[in-house]
């Protein structure tokens, strides 16, 4: 008989909640385009090596660092991180956000859309970053003030 | 109009769409031929993408490092050139002044140029070494007077493969790995990891030395391995019988890996030119590589059509994974009209 029941350390599991994180995290580092391709480069070899990843403490540092180490290759290729135009347009993307974001330092960028785009918490976007959740805060402060500034919102937005 | 976490949230999502299962099986790897066969990991599912195989291939993720890891090890530690902090505070002054003796230390924002390289050849007579990966060890904490931008990494760790002397005779032509020969073997080499750090100062002006090293042969999971190239004989065979199943109109689809212009889908004209016109005759216009290291060969072709029209097509890609399984890829894959 066959059964749907997907195991909690399954990678399939461990895809949909690490992937939108690693993508966040190195997009905003490298690029959409250096950052998506390290991504991508990092859940392969989190599913090619998963029985070993999956005892790790902390899988998705782990591959956040092996992105960051795939990203380094690539990254003699472009250092477009932040693109002046949409591949395609959404109309509640305003022009100036792109902008905003090339701002910010890489540390910053990173901070604030772990844990303002995609909802996690301090301590997680340090787990993921491999840094401490002060130096994430400290960052999505600094962070917020300048996107905020440049883009003419108040803090409540 | 959202908040602002969610307009944050919805540009990343445009910019770099989500990566799917499906995605991450087709970057697996397929067999290589031709490498050291101990070392060989069998691979199910040969119809994966070779492209992305390739690019594995050169990435070193076809292996799998069945030792333990000693990345982590400590196999020396100190401080070169330099022999203490104090050492490294008066050689910071003098660079700082302009002495030769030690700006070379202070390379701006090329830490991975000069200084791993001239410890490798002092330390352990390497007479030439290439970089083949940037490990990193973050600073725990906002660096002071920084903002974090780029001076983040407490450790950078260039890993340095050994270059024998001579011509490397698998890849003779390759302006990078042309003369970096193995020295193991002659496929693997020898690796040394380095520890660089910038102990006084901090940031493009602050001197860089080197903190420790281990030696990580044999444990990078193939990244100091250099795929043995297809041969080009069997490599002009397959793109001829992949040009003559064209003009014959019947069997040339299975040639055909992935064609991609960027991530866009290139459609190819297989047995007609875009009026209609059948092929009627092929040039093999260019064979470029090997690449070191991973073997890959680009070609282009020109195909005339029997209107007289005529196309340019590639770059073909091919290495040795693709050769064996009769087919070629494409990146930046174009075709063009041809006079």
């Amino acid at each position: 008989m066959e059964t749907d029941v997907e195991e909690s350390d399954s990678f399939p599991a461990f895809h949909r909640g690490a992937e939108p994180r690693l993508r966040a995290a190195l997009v905003a580092r490298f690029g959409s385009q250096t950052g998506r391709e390290a991504a991508l480069e990092a859940l392969v070899y989190g599913w090619e090596h998963w029985q070993r990843v999956r005892g790790m403490d902390n899988p998705i540092g782990y591959l956040y660092r092996v992105g960051v180490s795939r990203a380094r290759r690539l990254w003699r290729r472009t250092r477009v991180v932040v693109p002046e135009e949409l591949p395609f347009r959404e109309p509640w993307v305003e022009p100036e956000l792109p902008r905003a974001l090339r701002r910010l330092s890489s540390s910053q960028r990173q901070a604030v859309v772990l844990v303002h785009a995609y909802g996690l918490t301090f301590r997680e976007a340090a787990g993921v970053l491999g840094v401490s959740p002060s130096t994430i805060q400290t960052h999505c402060t600094r962070g917020l003030v300048k996107l905020r500034s440049a883009l003419g919102v108040n803090a409540d937005a | 109009m959202p908040e602002l976490g969610a307009r944050l949230r919805d540009y990343v999502e445009a910019i770099a769409p989500p990566i799917g299962e499906e995605e991450i099986r087709r970057g697996a790897a397929a067999p290589v031929v031709g490498l050291t066969p101990p070392r060989r990991r069998a691979i199910p599912g040969l119809g994966l993408a070779a492209l992305a195989a390739t690019l594995l291939v050169m990435l070193g993720l076809l292996w799998d490092g069945a030792q333990p890891s000693r990345l982590g090890d400590q196999i020396w530690r100190g401080i070169w050139p330099q022999s203490s902090r104090e050492d490294a505070e008066h050689a910071q002054a003098r660079a700082d002044a302009g002495d030769d003796d030690y700006t070379w230390q202070a390379p701006g924002d090329d830490p991975l140029g000069l200084v791993p390289r001239r410890f490798v050849r002092e330390h352990f007579g390497w007479s030439d070494a290439r970089l083949i990966a940037v490990g990193s060890v973050p600073f725990d904490g906002v660096p002071p007077g920084t903002d974090g931008e780029d001076w983040e990494v407490r450790v950078l760790q260039p890993y340095l493969i050994r270059c024998g002397s001579g011509t490397n005779l698998a890849y003779p032509l390759d302006p990078v790995g042309g003369t970096c020969p193995p020295t193991i073997d002659e496929t693997h080499y020898e690796v040394i990891r380095v520890d660089l750090e910038q102990l006084v100062r901090r940031g493009p002006t602050g001197i860089w030395v080197v903190t420790g090293w281990a030696d990580v042969t044999g444990e990078m999971e193939g990244r100091e391995v250099q795929a043995v190239p297809p041969d080009e004989e069997d490599l002009i065979t397959l793109m001829t019988g992949f040009l003559e199943a064209r003009l014959a109109g019947t069997g040339a689809e299975g040639y055909v890996g992935t064609l991609t212009y960027w991530n866009d889908p290139v459609e190819l004209g297989l047995y007609r030119s875009s009026s209609g016109s059948p092929w009627v005759g092929y040039e093999i216009r260019s064979v470029e590589g090997p690449e070191w290291p991973n073997g890959t060969y680009s070609l282009t072709v020109r195909l005339t059509a029997a209107d007289g029209s005529a196309v340019e097509e590639g770059p073909y890609r091919a290495g040795p994974v693709d050769v064996r399984l009769g087919w070629f890829q494409g990146n930046l894959f174009e075709v063009t009209e041809s006079p």
